[in-house]
């Protein structure tokens, strides 16, 4: 028992350390949360608290069975419809929330984007669970029309970088059609930069980003 | 210089870069040469701010060999071909800065509008056309645009940049993206025919632009 509960704290201290992380970024607003999978269950922010914020007691622990609240059940059917995945972060981050107004898709202009999120991130046309996990099919990363955005990680850490990866393609996507000329990497392109990726990128790298955020914080 | 202070002299660069806004993670790249025969690169997925001057990777230019348990940048290639064809280089920098990773997104070259730009640069920005990551397609369309120049985008990828010293290529960055983020701003102000730009006169002009 008290290794499980030293565990749920370790995961706790990850989680308050990315919402930090997301503040600084400014890729966060109130109503944002993160959930990870622990056992048969999940750990999941308080949407009441703006996750730069939180502390160790602003955290439920969700189960099947549970009566759930909707961000509840959104969280844990994710984590039941991606068995790889391990952690859910949704955001609403500044140039996503303009792609979801607008578009019902947001093609990959970057390779980075092509290679963690893919070939496209699928735009939900609502906050239904249903909705979500239709744009989430083959994919670990959405956007919803709503103006939030959604990355599913084999770690938190990888969720964060999806995050991260879909903010700069958005930016990029949403500049470059001002400037008139929006180019989608190559569909074969995409599919082999995301195969290799799924198959090799190491879980080292992701932790190296958060590293490496932290330190410039410093 | 010796082998030990260029190490710490890519070290301190990669550092410089990250603190600037340039490069971000793991992601972009630094090379100085060593001599005429190699050259002192930052190691394949390791992030700027935990590394050591002993984790830089020493290449041979002509033959892409290396030594150490560190992997090179997995764009050795590009910085090895630039050393080899042009002498005076000492210097190459790969990041994927925001304002010119939009730039590259739109394949677009970035106009050079002063002689302070000429004068650093060598003339507009032009953009490789788009190959996958560590191939020799990418490798032969990134030395050939930025043949005669400082610099030059990577499509869909993101930036390069050379100079004869790791300084000039740093000014050339931090020039570029300047540069880029003017020329975004100046297309939105056209747009909207509003001298402000922020996030909320370039979501307007998106939509605008969306919609021709």
């Amino acid at each position: 028992m008290k290794t499980e509960d030293n565990m749920i704290e370790k995961v706790k201290r990850k989680i308050i350390e990315i919402g930090k992380l997301l503040g600084k970024e400014d890729l966060t607003k109130k109503g944002d949360t993160i959930s990870v999978r622990v056992g048969d269950s999940i750990l999941l922010t308080d949407p009441s608290i703006p996750l730069p914020e939180l502390t160790d007691k602003d955290f439920k622990r969700v189960s099947q069975g549970d009566n759930m609240s909707p961000t509840e059940t959104l969280h844990m059917a994710i984590l039941g419809y991606k068995k790889e995945g391990n952690a859910v972060i949704v955001n609403q981050a500044p140039y996503c929330s303009i792609v979801t107004g607008k578009m019902d898709k947001l093609p990959a202009v970057l390779d980075d984007f092509a290679q963690i999120v893919g070939y496209s991130a699928k735009v939900s046309k609502s906050d239904n669970v249903i909705d979500i996990l239709t744009a989430l099919k083959k994919r670990n990363a959405c956007l919803i029309q709503n103006g939030s955005s959604l990355a599913v990680g084999r770690t938190l850490e990888e969720a964060f970088t999806g995050v991260m990866v879909l903010e700069k393609g958005a930016k990029a996507f949403v500049e470059s059609t001002i400037i008139g000329n929006p180019v989608k990497i190559g569909l074969m392109d995409a599919l082999l930069m995301n195969f290799i990726y799924k198959k090799k990128y190491s879980k080292k790298n992701q932790e190296n980003l958060l590293d490496q955020i932290k330190k410039t914080e410093e | 210089m010796n082998e030990i202070e260029l190490r710490n002299l890519v070290k301190e660069s990669g550092v410089r870069l990250v603190k600037e806004g340039l490069v971000r993670g793991t992601w972009g790249n630094v090379s100085v040469r060593f001599d005429e025969t190699s050259m002192i690169v930052t190691p394949s997925g390791l992030d700027y701010l935990s590394l050591k001057p002993e984790d830089m990777v020493l290449v041979d230019i002509n033959t892409l060999e290396y030594t150490s348990e560190n992997k090179p940048t997995t764009e050795k290639k590009i910085h090895a071909a630039i050393y080899r064809e042009r002498p005076e280089i000492n210097a190459v920098i790969h990041t994927h800065s925001p304002w010119c990773s939009s730039m590259a997104a739109a394949h677009t070259e970035i106009p050079a509008v002063t002689d302070e730009f000429v004068k650093l640069i060598g003339g507009e920005v032009r953009v490789a056309p788009y190959g996958l990551p560590s191939t020799s397609k990418l490798t032969n369309a990134t030395v050939s645009a930025i043949r005669d120049r400082k610099a030059c985008l990577m499509a869909g990828h993101g930036v390069l940049v050379c100079g004869e010293s790791l300084e000039e290529a740093f000014e050339v960055c931090k020039m570029l993206e300047e540069s880029a983020k003017n020329f975004i701003s100046d297309r939105v102000s056209t747009i909207l025919g509003k001298e402000e730009v922020g996030l909320k006169e370039i979501k307007e002009a998106f939509e605008r632009a969306s919609e021709i």
